[in-house]
């Protein structure tokens, strides 16, 4: 749809299992209908698997109806429920939505992949909508590997909750971004980053990439788009000038 | 359309024709106003009157600022050499209106021959 | 000495030569002329380019260009834009059909758009809220294009500022 992405090499290895169990024929094939779409939008390679060990397990029932062996050897369990159980608010509901299973594949990525280790008994699962809180004593939402990038122009209300989410999308418009590239590039405060994207996650407009250590060079332009100008990159010193001389620079 | 450029259509019409006439088949004619709406054409070679009219407009626009910035007055007439081809454009001012006219024609016709039915044309335009 | 441009383009009484006229360190050159067409409710309009310029020193300046907003001037769009370090798409919501409008533009610029810096600054806002800026991002969207865009008004040179800040963020990623 809107970001034609394709996987770098740096995630090629990332790959996730999911294991679906009580749960229907149909619900499986939506799954599968569901992670071939989403594909762009999640960082790693999702793969359903039918026994066996898996890092996120699909529970069609509530856990303490489930015999322990049949969740004991997953990372992750993800329930799913009839909307009026109200037994698990972190559940999906049924029938399985697109949009809130990819949102929530998306969290548990960052989960999955961020320095926790496997355990034997499963963690708790973290749906995008529960995960705007505040980072506590430093810590940021998403791990250091996570690259970021607006999906779509965020909605006017989302910009107008604080005076520098303009800027912060604006550098986000173009390529996938790092906190502390975008940080740095915008000269706002890493928390204030971290709020913004947090917020732009719960809004589903924030594609989110892993990347190793090495320098995320910039994607190249979508299709055959040819840019409007034929010279090289724009030097940033030519930039800062720019800003310094329209009294950009340092503007709050 | 304004009155006054209503009342010109016609004559423009007949004037361009006579260009043709003068300089030959090969040539056309596309009168316009300043802000690129063609009001007459003639000639086989004006075979999209519409684009050139607008073309023409922004070409005689650029060169009435290059004018004032250079500070020699208004543009009376402005010139493309091309290869196979010469385009003489002038500016005139008829009945309180700017109408911009392009003459196309082929190296073969003098520069002079162009200026100077392009001078008639303004003449008969701007007669009553 | 490499000098850079920033092209706005848009419709007619989008505020193109009012916005280079915010910005421009000396008088711009101006290619206006009396209007004919009666469907404008405009005295004049732009039928060649606007012209402006930002003195950065050092024998170094960003030029600011404007398009004529009436498509049968399409032909100058393109030609403007080529080697722009940034393209500002200003649009009127007083207009009858603004999201037609951008679509006009969106258009001409469809094969670049993915790939050049670009911004849409929508005007008049205070006179007709709808269609919302959330309804042109919604357009945008649809197109496949992440591109930017607020409401402005191209007399406050704060906004026009905003406009070219973003463009200046687009190209310091794409560095």
């Amino acid at each position: 749809m809107v970001f034609k992405t394709s996987m770098s090499a740096s995630l090629a290895g990332f790959g996730l299992k999911l294991r679906p169990i009580h749960l229907s024929e149909r619900e499986i094939a939506t799954i599968d209908a569901f992670l071939r779409v989403g594909r762009h939008r999640l960082g790693c390679d999702w793969s359903v698997v039918l026994d066996g060990p898996c890092d996120v397990l699909m529970l069609g029932r509530p856990q303490h109806e489930c015999a322990l062996a049949e969740h004991a050897d997953a990372t992750a369990i993800l329930p799913v429920q009839a909307g009026n159980d109200g037994q698990d608010a972190e559940a999906l509901v049924r029938p399985l939505q697109y949009e809130a299973f990819v949102d929530a594949l998306s969290a548990l990525e960052r989960t999955l992949l961020t320095s926790r280790p496997p355990t034997a008994s499963p963690i708790p699962v973290a749906t995008a909508a529960s995960a705007e809180t505040a980072p506590a004593h430093g810590a940021f939402s998403f791990g250091p590997q996570a690259r970021f990038r607006l999906r779509r122009w965020p909605p006017a209300a989302l910009l107008r909750a604080h005076r520098y989410n303009i800027r912060l999308a604006s550098f986000m418009s173009g390529r996938h971004l790092g906190m502390e590239e975008l940080a740095r590039l915008s000269n706002v405060d890493k928390v204030l980053c971290d709020r913004f994207l947090v917020a732009l996650r719960a809004a589903a407009i924030l594609d989110v990439k892993l990347a190793d250590t090495a320098v995320f060079p910039p994607l190249p332009a979508q299709g055959s788009a040819i840019p409007l100008s034929r010279h090289s990159p724009v030097e940033h010193r030519l930039l800062e000038r720019i800003r310094v001389r329209l009294g950009l620079k340092g503007r709050q | 359309m304004s009155t006054n450029l209503s009342s010109l259509v016609d004559r423009a019409r007949v004037a361009a024709d006579a260009v043709v006439g003068a300089i030959g088949e090969d040539s056309a004619v596309v009168i316009s106003t300043a802000d690129g709406f063609d009001l007459a054409h003639a000639g086989a070679r004006a075979a999209e009157p519409a684009r050139l009219a607008a073309m023409m407009s922004s070409f005689a626009a650029v060169g009435a600022a290059a004018s004032e910035e250079a500070a020699i007055g208004v543009p009376r007439c402005l010139v493309v050499e091309s290869t196979q081809g010469r385009l003489v454009v002038r500016c005139m001012q008829v009945a309180g209106e700017s109408i911009v006219t392009m003459l196309l024609t082929d190296k073969s016709v003098l520069l002079g021959l162009a200026w100077n039915q392009l001078s008639a044309l303004e003449r008969t335009l701007s007669q009553k | 000495m490499k000098d850079f441009k920033i092209v706005f383009t848009g419709p007619p009484g989008a505020g193109k030569t009012t916005a280079i006229t915010t910005l421009s360190d000396s008088r711009p050159v101006v290619t206006d002329v009396r209007n004919t067409d009666v469907n404008l409710s405009k005295d004049n309009t732009t039928v060649g380019l606007d012209f402006g310029l930002i003195d950065l020193g050092n024998g170094q300046s960003v030029r600011l260009f404007g398009t004529p907003g009436q498509p049968r001037f399409k032909f100058m769009w393109r030609v403007i834009a080529t080697d722009a370090l940034g393209l500002v798409i200003l649009n009127d919501n007083s207009l009858p059909d603004p999201l037609a409008e951008l679509g006009i533009y969106l258009d001409a610029y469809k094969d670049v758009l993915p790939a050049t810096n670009c911004v849409v600054g929508v005007g008049r806002m205070a006179q007709r809220s709808s269609p919302s800026i959330d309804d042109y991002s919604d357009v945008l969207s649809g197109r496949g294009l992440m591109v930017p865009v607020l409401p402005v008004d191209v007399r406050n040179r704060d906004d026009v500022l905003m406009l070219v800040e973003i463009v200046l963020a687009q190209a310091e990623t794409r560095a």
